[in-house]
């Protein structure tokens, strides 16, 4: 199986990851999880599950307040957020729902942002391909508000890939979008990890998006309970449904 | 209204970062506002309490005025008299039971040598108010003697019979007390027709005092008397007008708070303006989506704007009490302030009707409300989708229109302020300040096209370095050049203000005493502040010094008529009294006619004079002095110093009213021990080197402007910064944006470092580039030298404190955002 480097190490890994936050709230509860390198996860849930707090301590941008994460063999866990910062960059990419596209640039300095921040040179051929791909040549020079959403959105992924990070964190990067426009980005982000052997984790609450997905990690009340693999989109509404009865009963 | 009023009641109550920016705005404005207009109103209406007349029921006085045509009569600060007939026809007057014509004029009784303060002198008959007082003693009846009150016997230790020396009519005499008054008003009571002669009032009086009859209504009485004056162009006072028929001061002092309120008006109203629309555009943006999202689902762009109105009005309505109540307060501050600068008489209250109030009011409603809706305009215009994108910009580029005006205005203000180039007078300097503030105007136009197009310089520049935080701050000041330009338009004005308005009142002082020590040929100055003036028999003194040249060096306020379009207009000018004996001890820099010439019924003029009258010397016109009398006068000569001497130079010997008591006696020739034993015989005598002591302070104007212009500074900055920390403070999205793409905190903070730190450089620079030409011309149209004069640390200290509050209101506040978006 070429789309799952198993013997390689793993880009992401959660070892007993607990996050409660003030007031009791435990968002993660004693969660681990492997991400191999390569794979194209989906997370999903009900509301409030504790999906994005899974992504934001899996990305080093929020710390677990016990247990272990490592991304592209790098203990984050225990780093300060400037180290986590730095890391991040170089390891980690971000899609999110609302784009976050850094006004004030236009589309090419948008892309070439992590890199510039990295204080790295670009790698033209990588990024003239990306741009090739989602089809954003002629927009180089527009600034953020003069794209639409799919275009942002589309932006926002050939940034996350820019600096060839170990892993794209998304979460709902097709919750703002309509039916085709969210089809475009799903087809990116799993061509990415079948062409490119990038490594994508995907939150969403929509299961015909965790159907393009390999695997899907179900959660509720901030755990794990299911890990599906190759289910389709039907299988996962079915399997929802059940565990989302039984969460409500 | 109704139905939109709890939304924007509580789209205000989650959003209250940007409307307590409006609110501070408003309450220092209305406050600033209120005060103006409080003392505004004081010198329109205010009347001062009467004083020795308080018992009588209608005053007769002159108008003491000099009328203009759809303007504001020209006060004269000089007594002008009445006739002394009248006073037995108004007696006459049905309803009238008692008149009294009143003289007043300067007597001080010398004691041990010094000179003692006293009420001054009267007639006999003034004493009468109206019943005659009970005198221990005698009334007054003849040439040296004199009747005192209780309370100035005292001082001086006098009891009837006793012989008391006084300075009076320019004489020093030994005079007879007959008898000492009670329960009179404090003075020196001669005998009414001996009183007429020291005065120098043949036939005439001061004033008229009448009391009716009991029984009789006041105003009735008043109604008579004028009936009787008509045609004679007498003012007839009842209840509170008799205070200003009663003290000069109090006219001249009125007359003062117009022009002070009037000149300050201006510059607190831009100022206001600008800083209260730009907290309503801060507030507004900071509610951007909301009001988007009110669009999207179903308001109408009018709808959208109501709400912005609405909630700027609520935020004024909360503030404009306290802030209207604290103006009145700062008025009446204001108001002990200027009496102790002496620049109005203590006597004069503070008129406290509502009109301010209402003013204020009304005004900042207007603007509250307008403001609002303009700053409204765009996202209420936007199309609802577009308007819930998640994205904010501004528009590309800065209208076209907008930055062409506002280089136009900046070029017309330095034109403006090029007029002391050609023309080195106080009305060239006036061109200096109104310059500072169209400058500024122009620069809050032309503000966001000259941010983006250094921001893209920078950008541009900062690109290849290899640390991103300088080109990303100057990516956000290029994307962001309105935000950009409200925050450092606001700074720039504070640097630019501070300085054109300094400089404008420092360098012409600093022209003033050049004049003056340039003109002093080295002689002495001979004052007598105890007397009020020294006194003519000091001159006959020191003429009698063998080898001493003595002149007069007063000063007094003259009007010049004149028809404008057909209409009589009046001018009125402080004028320096200095004649022909001067001549070798004043150099006014004369450049025609000749000093010798100023005697008789002539002046010396100002070239700027010279040239705007078209007068040369040998030409006449017509003059009203102070006491409202007209002289035909002849120009002896134009001069060149009028920085010092100012339009007009009055000779002596034109008859100007305080004419027996002289402000200052210039001697030259001899030593100064031998001017002081020469003047033994006055009491209360100061003898300084040179005339520079007389003029070179600083005035109540100029105080007046360096406080308000530090108020306003404060103000300014406290609005820049109120916006700045509320638009800072909205940037979480783009620090998160920052953050997913890989920004370090150190990085993010370095890049706002950098912001904040441009902000403050590029208002010092554009404030010193608009104040640096109008000091250059003031510099060398006045002062002969390309430095202009005034406090050196002033633009360093102001820049200074611009850097660090630029510096501050964006750092501190990103510091918090930053804080929130890393988790901790
Ligand atoms: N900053 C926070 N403070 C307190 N509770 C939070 C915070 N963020 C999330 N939570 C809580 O943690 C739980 C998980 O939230 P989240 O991970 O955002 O869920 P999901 O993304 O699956 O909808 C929820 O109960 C939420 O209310
Ligand atoms: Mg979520």
């Amino acid at each position: 199986m070429s789309r799952r480097d198993l013997n390689g190490q793993a880009a992401v890994v959660l070892k007993g990851v607990t996050r409660s936050y003030r007031g009791g709230v435990l968002a993660l509860d004693d969660v681990s999880l492997q991400v191999p390198r390569g794979a194209f996860l989906a997370v999903m849930g009900q509301s409030g599950s504790g999906k994005s707090t899974l992504l934001h301590c899996a990305s080093g941008l929020d710390v677990p307040t016990s247990g272990s994460v490592t991304v592209g063999g790098v203990e984050i866990s225990g780093l300060r957020e400037a180290k986590r910062a730095v890391v991040r960059r170089e390891q980690v990419g971000f899609v999110f729902q609302s784009y976050n596209l850094v006004p004030s640039l236009d589309v090419q300095q948008n892309i070439t942002l992590p890199l510039r921040l990295a204080g790295r040179g670009p790698d033209r051929r990588w990024l003239d391909g990306l741009v090739e791909r989602v089809g954003l040549g002629g927009l180089l020079h527009r600034s953020p508000s003069e794209l639409s959403g799919g275009q942002r959105q589309r932006v926002a992924v050939v940034r996350a890939l820019a600096a060839k990070p170990a892993v794209v964190f998304a979460d709902e990067p097709t919750g703002a979008l309509d039916s085709a426009n969210a089809a475009q980005i799903l087809d990116l982000l799993a061509a990415l990890t079948d062409d490119l052997g990038q490594t994508v984790v995907m939150v969403t609450h929509d299961a015909a998006a965790a159907a393009r997905a390999h695997d899907t990690v179900v959660m509720a009340d901030g755990r794990v309970t299911e890990i599906l693999s190759g289910a389709s989109a039907d299988e996962l509404a079915a399997r929802l449904g059940r565990v989302w009865a039984g969460a409500a009963r | 209204m109704k139905t939109l009023f709890p939304i924007a009641l509580s789209m205000s109550r989650r959003r209250f970062g940007g409307l307590i920016a409006v609110a501070v705005a408003v309450l220092i404005g209305a406050l600033a506002v209120t005060a103006t207009a409080g003392i505004a109103q004081t010198g329109i209406w205010a009347d001062a309490p009467v004083g020795r007349f308080a018992s009588a029921d209608v005053l007769v006085g002159a108008a003491q005025t000099v009328e203009q045509e759809e303007d504001i009569d020209v006060p004269l600060p000089e007594r002008e008299a009445v006739g002394a007939d009248l006073v037995a026809t108004l007696a006459t007057v049905p309803g009238i039971e008692h008149a009294l014509g009143d003289l007043s004029f300067p007597a001080t009784p010398v004691l041990d040598g010094t000179p003692v303060h006293s009420g001054g002198g009267h007639g006999w008959s003034s004493a009468s108010l109206p019943d005659t007082p009970k005198v221990t003693g005698e009334a007054p009846d003849a040439a040296g003697e004199l009747v005192l009150d209780l309370a100035t016997a005292t001082a001086l230790g006098g009891a009837p019979g006793d012989r008391i020396e006084i300075v009076v009519a320019g004489q020093r005499a030994t005079y007879q007390v007959t008898g000492i008054a009670e329960d009179v008003p404090p003075g020196l009571y001669f005998a009414d027709d001996v009183a007429t002669a020291l005065a120098g009032r043949e036939g005439r009086v001061d004033l008229i005092a009448l009391w009716a009859t009991p029984g009789t209504d006041p105003g009735d009485a008043a109604d008579r008397v004028r009936d009787a004056l008509a045609g004679t162009g007498l003012t007839v006072a009842t209840g509170d007008d008799r205070g200003d028929v009663e003290s000069l001061a109090v006219g001249a002092g009125r007359g003062l708070l117009i022009a002070l309120a009037g000149s300050l008006a201006g510059v607190i109203l831009m100022i206001v303006g600008f800083i209260v629309t730009g907290a309503l555009a801060v507030s507004v943006a900071g509610q951007r989506r909301d009001l988007a999202l009110i669009r999207a689902v179903g308001a109408t762009p009018r709808q959208v704007r109501r709400i912005a109105a609405i909630q700027g009005t609520l935020a004024a309505l909360l503030v404009l009490p306290p802030g209207i109540t604290a103006g009145y307060f700062l008025a009446e501050r204001a108001r002990e302030w200027f009496v102790r600068l002496g620049v109005i008489p203590e006597s004069l209250p503070l008129v406290t009707g509502p009109l301010p109030a209402i003013v204020t009011a009304v005004l900042f409603l207007a603007v509250v409300g307008l403001g609002a809706r303009g700053a409204a305009l765009r996202v209420s215009r936007m199309p609802a989708t577009e308007a819930v994108a998640q994205t904010e910009t501004e528009p590309r580029s800065p209208g076209r229109i907008r930055t062409t005006i506002g280089f136009a205005l900046i070029g017309l203000a330095m034109l403006m302020a090029a007029v002391p180039l050609v023309s080195r007078s106080m009305v060239a300097v006036a061109g200096t300040g109104s310059a500072g503030i169209v400058a500024v105007i122009g620069l809050t136009l032309a503000g966001p096209a000259v941010v983006r197009a250094a921001a893209e310089f920078l950008a541009a520049r900062l690109s290849r370095r290899p640390d991103p935080a300088g080109w990303l701050a100057a990516q956000n000041l290029r994307a962001f050049a309105s935000r950009g330009a409200g925050a450092l338009t606001g700074l720039a004005m504070a640097v630019t203000l501070a300085i054109t308005y300094t400089f404008a009142q420092t360098s012409p002082q600093k022209g003033v005493e050049q004049d003056l020590a340039a003109s002093d040929l080295g002689a002495l100055s001979v004052t007598a502040p105890g007397l009020g003036g020294v006194p003519a028999y000091a001159l006959d003194d020191l003429r009698a010094v063998p080898g001493a040249t003595v002149a007069i060096r007063d000063s007094t306020t003259v009007v010049l008529p004149h028809t404008e379009d057909g209409r009589a207009k009046a001018d009125a000018y402080e004028t320096v009294v200095l004649g022909a004996d001067a001549e070798s001890m004043v150099d006014l820099g004369l450049t025609a006619g000749s000093m010798s010439a100023l005697t008789g019924d002539s002046i010396a003029v100002s070239g700027t004079f010279s040239m705007w009258q078209g007068l040369d010397p040998g030409d006449t016109t017509e003059l009203i002095l102070a006491d409202g009398s007209r002289v035909t006068v002849t120009v002896a000569a134009v001069y060149d110093r009028e920085l010092g001497y100012g339009d007009i130079v009055l000779s002596p010997d034109v008859a100007y009213p305080s004419a027996s008591l002289y402000d200052s006696v210039l001697v030259g020739g001899v030593a100064e021990q031998t001017v002081r034993d020469a003047l033994a015989g006055v009491p209360g005598v100061a003898v300084d080197a040179g005339p520079r002591e007389v003029a070179a302070e600083v005035t109540p104007q100029m105080w007046l402007n360096f406080v308000v212009v530090g108020g306003l500074l404060g103000y300014v900055l406290l609005g820049v910064i109120n916006s700045l920390v509320a638009a800072t403070s909205r940037r979480g999205g783009e620090f998160d944006a920052l953050r997913f793409a890989g920004a370090t905190p150190g990085q993010m903070r370095a890049m706002i470092r950098r912001e904040g730190l441009w902000y403050g450089l590029g208002a010092c620079a554009a404030g010193l580039a608009l104040s640096t030409p109008p000091l250059l011309f003031l510099g060398v149209g006045l002062l002969g030298s390309p430095i202009a004069a005034g406090p050196w640390w002033l633009p360093p200290g102001v820049c200074a404190v611009v850097l660090v509050a630029g510096y501050l209101a964006t750092v501190i506040p990103a510091g918090r955002v930053l804080r929130a978006v890393t988790g901790r």
